[in-house]
């Protein structure tokens, strides 16, 4: 690891545990940061407690995991298709888990379990169950198609459009079927880290560390895939398998974030390249490191920014996840059609 | 040495592609060719011929439709992935770049069928990355990006990655295809240096032959009919097998020059005298306008090159100028009129 590197994990550690304070000292009422940890350590006032424990503190920390879990699905995908522009939400796995959980939450009834309400661990599991079919369906159809056809470009409007078509298909699938849910539905589809109570965080923590320690503990087989499946296999990698446990992996981060917190645009495409850009390196030893401090540290920030306004008022979240991830996709863009010219 | 095992050999190998189950089309058929530790085999034949697929049966990245695969006499089917990845390596047309990757981090995957799950580097596996960039003079490209290199450097930081893995066989798919004739000629010239310094054996796909038949050990020329001619250079050339193996094409090698001259016209027997370069000069642009140089004391036509410059006699018709210019004008000259 060079000194760089070493000096950006720090880095990145530091700004997490800052956007981390930032997070609970903000929102609606805005508490000072000593207020904040002493509501912590249990010595605070009951209404700080009330407000922090029960309310800031779980969104937070679903927003990490979900920031993590988005930006290390978006590291895999980028690596696995060889394609800098790939992630969930850009090849319609995030709308292929739309899906699943707009079928679960219509066959049974309930739209407002989507937003933690009422339905209980089971009805939890169920619409993760039925996200991370729905992603893995469409990561193979996009994988498939993708082996067929040599072009990044070609693959990642393929995966644009496959989202698109599979998200008009819920629109209208709940327009037909529960038209006064629409509007619920919509809102859905904006994002959202404060549906997630302690009591459902803790399926959903489960399901995302699992997700992400398959990152965690494959960075020397990402590595072998830089160089593309020939060099990979001259070097002894299995590739069906690390491909399959890869795309097996990125599909439940994808999908249990979308289960939980809707849709959230961005955060997989941008994040990896904020990393590329800060670590100086693709070396997926320092990458993911990285990409899990990053990915946490900027949903935690998205989140905060999304409550700014104050009062109950709220930024919806896939609003200013565009707002960072849509500049950082135009430069990725720019960058390569220079080296693109002098390649 | 030679009561060694051959770092290479094949046992009626066909390779080739199965297009469905019970179909399949044979490229080459019944290989039978060894190769030792620290010899250059440059493999040659026209485009399209089969030479990639060779290469890639014997990398074990295509499976053979027969026969077999040995490195030090062990079947390679027998193999486990790493332990094949220890013992060959490759170097594939795919252009080695990714965005992010210093040199030294692209070498360092080399590593990985020598390193743990975790694809920690211990200091011998940082030696050896080391070495390898050293080994073919790219030490100094260490902190580049790859994406910043040019062709030539960025195929020596795939050839170093290629011996971070430490092989006793380097396979290179036409490595000197995108770089310009100065850089191939150094390519080969590396490699060549790599079999002598390494003791590995390097099996190197090339379309540049003359450059292959100045360099190899051995070659392995790809025929027409599918089957394999190995030898050293000069024996292959010997027997004419680089003429029929590009049979068809307007060429015909020499064997005297080991090159290629283009068969043109059929104008006749021409004489060229003179000293030294001059006359050699004189007998290409000769060859050039299609006539064959011939070592008779007569012919239709006779050409005297000295200091001066040329004086040409055809019969009756004689003609002179000062350079080679005006000489092919003159014998571009005799078309039209005769």
């Amino acid at each position: 690891m060079t000194r760089r590197e070493a000096w950006s994990l720090a880095a990145l550690a530091a700004a997490l545990c800052a956007a981390f304070v930032l997070s609970l000292a903000l929102g609606s009422s805005a508490i000072p940061p000593r207020r904040v940890f002493e509501a912590l350590a249990g010595i605070g006032g009951p209404e700080d407690r009330a407000i922090i424990v029960a309310v800031r503190l779980p969104r937070a920390l679903t927003a990490m995991l979900a920031g993590a879990a988005l930006g290390i699905a978006g590291l895999q995908m980028q690596t696995l298709f060889r394609n800098p522009l790939a992630d969930p939400f850009a090849l319609g796995v995030s709308s292929g888990a739309s899906l699943g959980v707009a079928l679960v939450v219509l066959g049974t009834g309930s739209i407002a379990g989507i937003f933690g309400a009422t339905t209980g661990l089971a009805g939890d599991a169920l619409i993760t169950a039925a996200a991370i079919a729905g992603a893995g369906s469409v990561l193979v159809l996009v994988l498939a198609v993708s082996s067929h056809i040599n072009d990044a470009t070609v693959v990642l409007i393929f995966g644009l459009m496959l989202g698109y078509a599979v998200s008009a298909c819920v629109t209208v699938l709940v327009g037909a079927s529960a038209p006064e849910r629409l509007q619920q539905w919509a809102q859905w589809g904006l994002g959202s880290f404060s549906g997630v109570t302690w009591s459902r965080l803790r399926l959903f923590g489960a399901v995302t560390v699992a997700g992400l320690a398959v990152a965690a503990v494959t960075p020397k087989q990402l590595n072998a895939l830089l160089l593309g499946d020939h060099y990979a296999r001259s070097m002894g990698l299995a590739v069906g398998r690390v491909r399959v446990v890869t795309m097996a992996g990125a599909s439940v981060l994808a999908a249990v974030v979308t289960a939980f917190c809707g849709p959230i645009s961005f955060i997989g495409i941008a994040v990896p390249h904020l990393c590329r850009g800060l670590i100086g390196t693709g070396d997926h030893r320092v990458a993911v490191p990285a990409v899990l401090l990053m990915g946490a540290a900027v949903a935690l920030l998205a989140q905060t920014v999304s409550v700014l306004p104050g009062d109950g008022a709220i930024l919806p979240l896939n609003a200013v996840t565009a707002l960072v991830g849509a500049p950082t996709v135009v430069v990725v863009l720019m960058r390569r059609r220079q080296q693109g010219a002098h390649a | 040495m030679s009561a060694a095992a051959p770092a290479l050999c094949t046992r009626d190998l066909t390779v080739g592609y199965a297009s469905s189950r019970h179909r399949t089309r044979a490229i080459l058929e019944r290989v039978n060719v060894s190769a030792s530790h620290g010899e250059l085999v440059c493999l040659l034949g026209p485009n399209g011929i089969g030479k990639s697929t060779l290469l890639r049966t014997l990398a074990a990245m295509q499976p053979a439709l027969a026969g077999r695969v040995e490195l030090d006499s062990q079947d390679t089917r027998a193999m486990t992935p790493d332990e094949l990845a220890r013992r060959l390596a490759v170097v594939l047309t795919d252009r080695g770049v990714v965005d992010g990757l210093t040199a030294r981090r692209v070498v360092e995957l080399g590593r990985h069928p020598h390193i743990g799950w975790f694809g920690v580097l211990r200091q011998h596996d940082r030696a050896a990355v080391e070495a390898a960039l050293a080994a073919v003079g790219a030490s100094h490209l260490a902190q580049r990006e790859t994406s910043r290199l040019s062709d030539g450097e960025r195929q020596r930081v795939m050839i170093a990655r290629a011996l971070a893995q430490q092989p006793s066989v380097l396979l290179l798919d036409e490595p000197t295809a995108f770089l310009d004739l100065p850089s191939r000629v150094e390519l080969m010239a590396l490699l060549r240096d790599l079999t002598r310094a390494e003791d590995v054996l390097v099996v190197v796909s090339t379309h540049d032959l003359e450059l292959a038949l100045r360099v190899a050990d051995v070659v392995w020329l790809v025929m027409p009919g599918g089957e394999l001619a190995s030898g050293a250079p000069e024996d292959v050339m010997l027997s004419g097998a680089i003429n029929d193996a590009f049979e068809g094409h307007r060429l015909r090698f020499h064997v005297a020059d080991r090159s290629f001259r283009l068969l043109t016209g059929q104008r006749g027997n021409a004489i060229a005298r003179g000293s030294g370069v001059r006359a050699t000069l004189a007998a290409a642009v000769l060859e050039r306008e299609g006539y064959s140089v011939v070592a008779a004391e007569a012919a239709p036509l006779a050409v005297e090159v000295d200091d001066a410059g040329w004086v040409a006699v055809a019969g009756d018709e004689r003609a002179r100028g000062s350079d080679f210019a005006s000489f092919a004008q003159f014998l571009r000259g005799r078309t039209t009129t005769s």
